[in-house]
Formats: C-alpha cells, sequence, structure tokens
C-alpha cells in the first residue's frame, strides 16, 4: 500500500488500480468497495457489423488488468496494463503532492492494436452521505455552475419549496447522473439524468468551461480539476450519486467508439482536491 | 431504427403519390406512406398496426432549373424505450464518379479531393462540425473541423456537379451530409450514422415530478412511459443538378437563398390595413412607444436566450423555455422539473401568434426565422401524430394533432391537448409562405377539430373554432362557419361569471374566435358578451389576481371597438388605464431585465437583477390588438 500526505489529507493506493482511500482529518472522502476497479479503461467494443463506419452498437469486452505502485522521491507511480480480446492496454498515472493540498496526477493512457475502445476511464469510489440531501454534485460551466442532490426536496427546504405554486403534489425528479461531457474542443455540455435507462436531460451547454467537478458530502468532499480540458477532447466527467463513483473520462461512453489501429495514446493531467469543511 | 438492441431496417411503402401542383413554373409531387419495420412499437400492448412509421415527402421542382426542393416529415411511432433512431437520409446515385467536394462553412467554403473512398461533413453540436474521409477499405478519419457548417456540399464529376443540402442545418444537429466517390452516391442524413443513437425516452421513471395531473407516490400509469409515441420531425432539403456550369460560390449563394427562405412580403401596414387577422395595429407610427417596446424587447430577450443558452438540436430548435430563476436559485432557466421547462404547446397560441404577427408589424427577418421554427418545432416534436396514443386522454387514443403542455421534455407531460395545436403561427405562415408543412398542420388540426371539437381534454375549443374559421377561408365552404359556430356555442359563454373564466376565453383561443367570426360573419350574436367579458374582468377582485392585467388586453380591446354605449367605454377606457398603469408599473420593476447588458444572466445576481423574469406572452399577443382599439375608438386614452 502506498501513500501520500498533503497538508491534513492523505490519500492511499491500492491494488483496485489507484486512489482507494482518501480521507481529511477523521473523514473519509474515498473508500474502495470490493471488486471496484479505478481503472475502466480499454471497455473494447465488438461491433455487430464490423464494415459499419460508425457502430453503435456492439459487445463489451472484459478487461483485466495488472497493477503495481512505484514509490518515487517526489510521490508514487501508478503502473497497470490489461488486455481485452486483440488489445492492450498501458496505463501510468504519476501523483504527487503540490504546496496547496491537493493531488496532482499525470496520466497516460496508450492501446495498442485493433478494434473500437468505447469508454476510457479513472475512476474513484466515493463515500456518500447516508442523507441523500447532503450528496451534492456541482459541475463548473462558461456562464455558471450547475448543482444538484439526490433528494426530491432538492433545493431548499421542503416547506419553502416555490416549486408547489402550481401543483402542491408534485416533488422534484431524482437527479442520480450526472457529469460534462467535453465533445468537441469548442462545444461543452452538463447533463443529469434520472437513471441509466432515462434520457439525459441538458443542463447547460457552451464552448468553453473550467473543467471541474465536485462532489460534496455533509462535511466534506472532493474537487476533480482538469486544466485546459477542450484540448483533450473529447473528455469528461460522471458522479453517479447512488453508486458514488466518479469517473474521469479520456473518452467518453456518450461519444461514439474510438478506432484503434495501431496505437492510441491519451493523456491528461488533473488536480485532486478535498476539504473537510463543506458547510451545506 | 434500432430495435431492444438489434437492428430493424425499414422498407418503404408508399401509399399514396400525388401531383399537388402542376403549374408552368412550379411543381409538387407528394408521396405518402410509412416507413414499414418488423419490431418498431411490437412492445406496445393493445397497438394494432406496430411498425409503421408514417411519412410524408413533398418533392418541389422548377421550370428550366435543375433545383428539387424536398419537404419531409416523419413520425416517430415506437416504443421509446426500446426503439432508437439510427439513421434518417435521403440518398441519391448520381451516375458519375465523384472527383471532388465542396462544404460549405461558417467562414468559408473547404474543397477536397476524392480518389476513392467517401467523405462527408457531420454537425456534432450547435458549435462543431467535423469533416471526414474514409479510404476505400479504411475507416474514416477526420481531416477538417470548425463550429456552424453552413448546411450543403457541392460534389463534381465528369458529368457535371450537384449541390445538396439541409435547411437549418447546425441549428437542428445532428445533421451530416456523404458523398461515396466510387459509387456515385449522395445522402443527405436527417439523423445520421455518426450520431449516437436519437433518444426518446422519458426523463424520469419516477411518477408525480411535475407533470400535469400526476400525484406524489402514485406510481406511474402504465404506458405513460411510452408518452413520445407519435413525435414528429419535418426538414427541408435542397438539391440542385447541373452540368457543371455552378461554381463554388454559386452553390454558396443558392444555398443561403434557400436557408434564409425567400419571402415575398408587403408593408407591414398593408396586413394589418386587410383585417384580414383581426383589427391590430402594426408597428408604423402608433404613438404607443410604451407598449411596443413591451411587445418587441421580450421578444429579442428570447432570441438572445436562444442563443446564449444554446436552445439547439433536433428535438429541441425552435422551442423556449419558461421561467428564469423564478422559483429557485440557480441562475438558470427552470427545465429540470415538470411543472415549467420547455413551453411546448401551451406557447403555441400565445407567443407563436405573438411573435407572426410581430413579424407581420415590422418585417424583420431574424424574427421570422424565430417565430418559423417555434411554430414548426411545437406542431411537429411537441404534437403528437399517431392514431394510436399508448394512453386515453378522455376517452381517446386518435390524437393525432394534440400538442403536449409544458415540461422538462417536449413530450413527457402526460396532458395531450388540442388546445395547446393553436393554430395561428402556423396559418400566418401557410399564408406567407405556402409551405407544404404548414398545409399539412392546418389540415392535421382541422382534421382533429372535426374528430373531437371540444379537444381530449375538453378544452380545445378555441383551437377548434379557428381551425373551422380558417378553413372556411382556404376553401370558401361556409360549412366550416356553421362549425365554428357550433363549437362555440358548445362552450357554453353564456354561462361565464367572473374575469378569471373570461380570461381563460382569451388565453387558449375561444375569445379570438368569437371576435373573428364576429368579424367574418353578419351575426352580432357575441358582441353582448365580449363586451360584458370586458366588464367582468375589471374590479378590486381580478385586478389582485397574478394574471392581471397581462391576460385581459384583448378583451379590452374587442369590448373597446365593439362598445357603441359611451358611459360604458368610458369605464373600459378607465380600466384599460388602470391595467397599462399597472403594467408600466411590472415593467418598471423588470427594467434591469430588459438591459441587454445583462443577458445572459451573469452568475451570483440572481437575488437582483433576474428575481421574476418570465415572460407573459398573452401582453405580447394582446397589445398590438388594444394598440388599434385605443387608436381607433373615439375617446382615445391620452398616449
Amino acid at each position: 500500500m502506498n501513500a501520500l500526505r498533503t497538508g491534513d489529507a492523505l490519500f492511499r493506493f491500492g491494488s483496485g488500480g489507484f486512489v482507494e482511500y482518501a480521507a481529511i482529518g477523521d473523514k473519509t472522502v474515498v473508500e474502495r468497495k470490493a471488486g471496484f476497479r479505478s481503472i475502466v479503461a480499454a471497455d473494447g467494443f465488438v461491433p455487430a457489423n464490423p464494415s459499419e463506419r460508425f457502430p453503435v452498437r456492439g459487445e463489451r469486452m472484459a478487461v483485466y488488468f495488472q497493477v503495481e505502485h512505484v514509490e518515487t522521491p517526489k510521490g508514487v507511480v501508478v503502473q497497470a496494463s490489461g488486455k481485452a480480446s486483440d488489445m492492450t492496454m498501458e496505463v501510468r498515472l504519476d501523483a504527487h503532492p503540490e504546496p496547496d493540498g491537493a493531488v496532482c496526477v499525470a496520466g497516460r493512457f496508450v492501446v495498442r492494436g485493433k478494434g473500437w475502445v468505447a469508454g476510457m476511464g479513472l475512476a474513484f469510489p466515493l463515500v456518500l452521505d447516508p442523507d441523500p440531501l447532503r450528496r451534492r454534485t456541482t459541475v463548473g460551466g462558461e456562464r455558471r455552475n450547475e448543482t444538484w442532490r439526490l433528494d426530491q426536496n432538492d433545493e431548499d427546504d421542503s416547506e419553502t419549496w416555490k416549486h408547489k405554486v402550481s401543483d402542491t403534489r408534485a416533488r422534484w425528479p431524482l437527479w442520480r447522473i450526472g457529469g460534462l461531457t467535453v465533445d468537441a474542443p469548442h462545444h461543452y455540455l452538463v447533463w443529469k439524468a434520472n437513471a441509466t435507462t432515462t434520457a439525459a436531460l441538458p443542463m447547460d451547454q457552451g464552448t468553453r468551461c473550467p473543467g471541474w467537478i465536485e462532489y460534496a458530502n455533509r462535511t466534506a468532499g472532493i474537487r476533480v480539476t482538469w486544466p485546459d480540458i477542450h484540448r483533450h477532447a473529447p473528455a469528461g466527467f460522471t458522479m453517479d450519486g447512488e453508486t458514488g463513483t466518479l469517473t474521469i473520462w479520456l473518452h467518453p461512453p456518450s461519444i461514439r467508439p474510438l478506432r484503434c489501429e495501431g496505437e492510441i495514446v491519451r493523456t491528461g493531467a488533473w488536480r485532486l482536491s478535498i476539504n473537510g469543511d463543506q458547510d451545506l | 431504427m434500432t430495435c431492444s438492441g438489434e437492428n430493424d431496417p425499414p422498407d418503404v411503402r408508399i401509399d399514396v403519390m400525388k401531383i399537388e401542383e402542376n403549374g408552368p413554373v412550379h411543381g409538387i409531387v407528394r408521396l405518402t406512406g410509412a416507413y414499414r419495420y418488423r419490431w418498431v412499437g411490437s412492445t406496445i400492448k393493445g397497438i394494432s398496426t406496430p411498425g409503421l412509421c408514417p411519412f410524408s415527402l413533398r418533392l418541389h421542382f422548377y421550370a428550366g432549373t435543375g433545383l428539387i426542393g424536398m419537404e419531409h416529415f416523419f413520425v416517430y411511432d415506437g416504443d421509446p424505450d426500446m426503439d432508437f433512431v439510427r439513421q434518417i437520409g435521403i440518398g441519391f446515385d448520381i451516375g458519375f464518379r465523384i472527383d471532388g467536394m465542396t462544404v460549405g462553412t461558417d467562414a468559408e467554403s473547404l474543397s477536397y479531393t476524392c480518389a476513392s473512398g467517401a467523405m462527408g461533413i457531420h454537425q456534432a453540436s450547435a458549435d462543431h462540425f467535423e469533416i471526414w474521409k474514409t479510404g476505400k477499405d479504411s475507416f474514416p478519419e477526420t481531416i477538417g473541423c470548425g463550429r456552424r457548417a453552413a448546411g450543403w456540399v457541392h460534389v463534381s464529376g465528369e458529368k457535371g456537379g450537384v449541390v445538396f443540402g439541409i435547411r437549418r442545418f447546425w441549428q437542428q444537429f445532428h445533421k451530416s451530409l456523404h458523398v461515396d466517390a466510387d459509387a456515385g452516391r449522395i445522402d443527405a442524413f436527417l439523423w445520421p450514422p455518426e450520431a449516437p443513437t436519437l433518444d426518446f425516452r422519458r426523463y424520469a421513471r419516477e411518477w408525480g415530478v411535475g407533470e400535469d395531473g400526476a400525484y406524489e407516490n402514485d406510481p406511474m400509469p402504465e404506458n405513460y412511459r411510452l408518452a413520445a409515441k407519435g413525435t414528429g420531425k419535418s426538414h427541408e432539403l435542397l438539391f440542385c443538378l447541373h452540368e457543371g456550369s455552378m461554381t463554388p460560390e454559386d452553390a454558396g449563394q443558392l444555398f443561403a437563398i434557400f436557408d434564409q427562405r425567400p419571402l415575398l412580403l408587403a408593408p407591414p401596414a398593408y396586413y394589418a390595413e386587410t383585417g384580414a387577422l383581426g383589427h391590430y395595429s402594426a408597428k408604423t407610427d402608433t404613438g404607443f412607444d410604451d407598449l411596443e417596446a413591451i411587445v418587441q424587447r421580450p421578444m429579442d430577450y428570447l432570441r438572445a436566450a436562444q442563443k446564449g443558452s444554446h436552445w439547439y438540436g433536433f428535438i429541441d430548435y425552435g422551442d423556449v423555455q419558461t421561467c428564469y430563476t423564478t422559483f429557485h436559485r440557480h441562475d438558470r432557466w427552470e427545465n429540470d422539473f415538470g411543472r415549467w421547462g420547455w413551453g411546448n404547446g401551451d406557447q403555441v397560441g400565445r407567443l407563436n401568434y405573438a411573435l407572426m404577427l410581430q413579424f407581420l408589424s415590422t418585417g424583420e427577418r431574424a424574427l421570422f426565422l424565430f417565430a418559423e421554427a417555434n411554430m414548426r418545432h411545437v406542431h411537429d416534436v411537441d404534437a403528437t401524430h399517431t392514431s394510436e396514443y399508448p394512453f386515453k386522454m378522455g376517452t381517446e387514443f386518435h390524437l393525432a394533432g394534440s400538442v403536449h403542455r409544458h415540461n422538462a421534455q417536449h413530450y413527457a407531460c402526460p396532458y395531450v391537448g388540442s388546445r395547446g395545436a393553436h393554430l395561428m403561427g402556423a396559418r400566418i405562415h401557410y399564408f406567407l409562405t405556402g409551405s407544404g408543412r404548414s398545409k399539412d398542420i392546418l389540415d392535421e388540426v382541422l382534421a382533429l377539430a372535426e374528430r373531437l371539437p371540444q379537444g381530449a381534454a375538453n378544452d380545445g375549443h378555441g383551437t377548434s373554432a379557428i381551425s373551422f374559421l380558417c378553413a372556411w377561408e382556404r376553401t370558401g365552404n361556409k360549412a366550416y362557419c356553421e362549425k365554428a359556430l357550433r363549437v362555440l356555442e358548445s362552450y357554453g359563454l353564456e354561462k361565464i361569471r367572473g374575469g378569471w373564466m373570461a380570461m381563460l376565453t382569451a388565453a387558449f383561443g375561444v375569445f379570438d374566435a368569437m371576435v373573428e367570426y364576429t368579424d367574418l360573419s353578419e351575426d352580432r350574436r357575441f358582441v353582448p358578451l365580449i363586451v360584458a367579458f370586458a366588464e367582468m374582468c375589471m374590479g378590486p377582485d381580478i385586478e389582485e389576481n397574478w394574471t392581471y392585467p397581462g391576460g385581459y388586453f384583448r378583451i379590452y380591446a374587442e369590448a373597446l371597438r365593439f362598445c357603441e354605449e359611451a358611459d360604458r367605454t368610458e369605464r373600459l377606457l378607465q380600466g384599460i388605464h388602470r391595467a397599462r398603469t399597472r403594467l408600466g408599473e411590472q415593467m418598471a420593476s423588470s427594467s434591469s431585465i430588459l438591459r441587454e447588458t445583462l443577458w445572459p444572466a451573469p452568475p451570483g445576481e440572481s437575488g437582483g437583477a433576474f428575481s421574476n423574469f418570465s415572460i407573459d406572452a398573452n401582453t405580447l399577443r394582446d397589445l398590438p390588438f388594444l394598440m388599434y382599439a385605443l387608436e381607433h375608438t373615439r375617446k382615445d386614452e391620452t398616449r
């Protein structure tokens, strides 16, 4: 087990792939559950019709990883390799502490072989507040930030919930999942969805966003920032407020599968900040 | 389509092919039929015709040219949870090998040579297009990108060339245009294979999350998840075949004209003076600068909001949202609660009517494009066009032409009624343009009025009466006038007591129909009611109501026009003065909202500048009629 300490924050790395535990003081923000896999990269994809130019339908291939951690003078290096059908994948993540308490991570994902990549990302198993009203996700947009909680009395106390002005019987929809998709260098979309089986609702769109997502419990939270995210398009984040999975996407699964004929390299650099004085 | 994850390609079944127009200059052939699938809709219980998604295609030919215009409309008649649109397109084998392709973009045209393989341009969002190319057996690679494609491609070869494109291309993304050099084939994709599948699923699995008539903790009624069944979408395409005489510059100019839609317009005063659209005042020096600004500025705001909030896309383009930071504090449009969100059909009889009327009064081209997109969106996407809706409204399943109310999505509210199919916008558009789609909208809503004169939800009297009056106008058949009268009589107008009920007649078209019937016939039976309604709409009770004064101006206006008694006219003028004063106060407190420097809202200022912004489309629609009445009354109020 390898660890990084930054100020009051502690990050631990484990066999699941990447950060398996993070806490600030006595407040735990990240904690791995059994079977959780951090590196969700190289979810291979076999199109139903191999000659289709733009496949949307296929069969997902299982990916197996071996993970190794190396402590360096600067921080921790996580190296992982995996295989899926005719494709192989190598991942290297360099993590080091920053003076302001954040952890800076540089990632490099390399896929080799022939096939399609449906999604590529790095996931964190967050600790969820038992009270859904306190599970708050915020994504930064061009002009404003979008915030949602996993509760049907979102927004205000239910007593003053003005949405009931015209119909006192209605509740707020449950927004279980949401995130940011930067699908092109000059377009982003902030979205949220009731479930994986419903259509997503666009909440904000624009040409350039600051590239961060934050999840907060009652007293602690984590923010992931991807500076210049537009230069890495397609890219994005998702937060699942029911499973507690926050994912950084180097190739979001909502974008059409990526064709690999030889080698694909995706890189990114992220800042992970946790804090323990949320005021909800 | 893909159905339960399996590809389900259709056959095309043509039921009717008809020469709709056979003139010396312009001919129209109309094809109607259905895309016939194996599985689409098969998961819905009780449907007698699964697998059929109706379409219509008009082909326009112009003498002495190689121009072919197309109007395509299709109906999604599937199970939204199971059936997803994979691609919709129209293609041709053009009969010669293609050597090169030029693409129109927002800044310039880009030319590429095609040695072999295929090329295409894909508009993936309102802010991004990509140009791709493949070798003979390779997969696409991106060779160019930009923000907003112009929507056309010009291909050339040894025997000539073709320009082809889709109107309002980037606004209605996803769209793509494909060229296969070896096969000599071109395709215009209305929903392209480059895009993810088109998703009509409902926004929530829970019930009672803001929909009309939904109760907290009730389970979702059977089949309400299928609310999008029957939604539709129309497109216009242009193909121009030539023998090699056109340059890419010519192609760009030709397509720009098509994209903007040529209009033959009379001066604004002409339309107002004919009285064909009622007695309203065109914006030609009316002297009511304050009222003109109250009509115009919110329309400017909405157009800015469309641009700033990116109200674009295959499903969204044309619609507007209704509340900005009114009920919560997130500095945004409140589109994530079922009660609010997209205006959908509840806007069309008010906002679209107002937009079209204001275009006629100003001749402002951008306003026309905004109004046209709004009208088409409501009658395409917000409506259902299926004869077998998956749940009843009242006792009916055959709701074709009916429209959904405001909601987080365009089709998720369980209310589907003819109230939201009010057709004044489509009527103005039809007479301005002769558009085939507008004609079809008028026909579909007329058929709905014939089937269900009161509407399935018993609130469609206004739409039906206007529809019959419009049919009388289009055909000259007086029987339609009688039908309009019968619908109005069935509303129980004489039983109306109180300003609230009178206001509802104005909000949803019954009052408009009474006035139009009175103006067009020699029958004066409604005149006393019109004046009586206005008197009900004055006094302390109604003037403290939240709907005051926005919902009442048309009633005041028409009462003033018809009233012949001096003392009643005087009381009306006093009431109008009070309403104008209140409206002025409301707008004064909204003055910060109307400052363009604050459009769209900056973060963190919702508590001040944007505390309560919502647009009362009744006011926008009705003030031109009030201006006319004030202008023409002998006891003119001081302007």
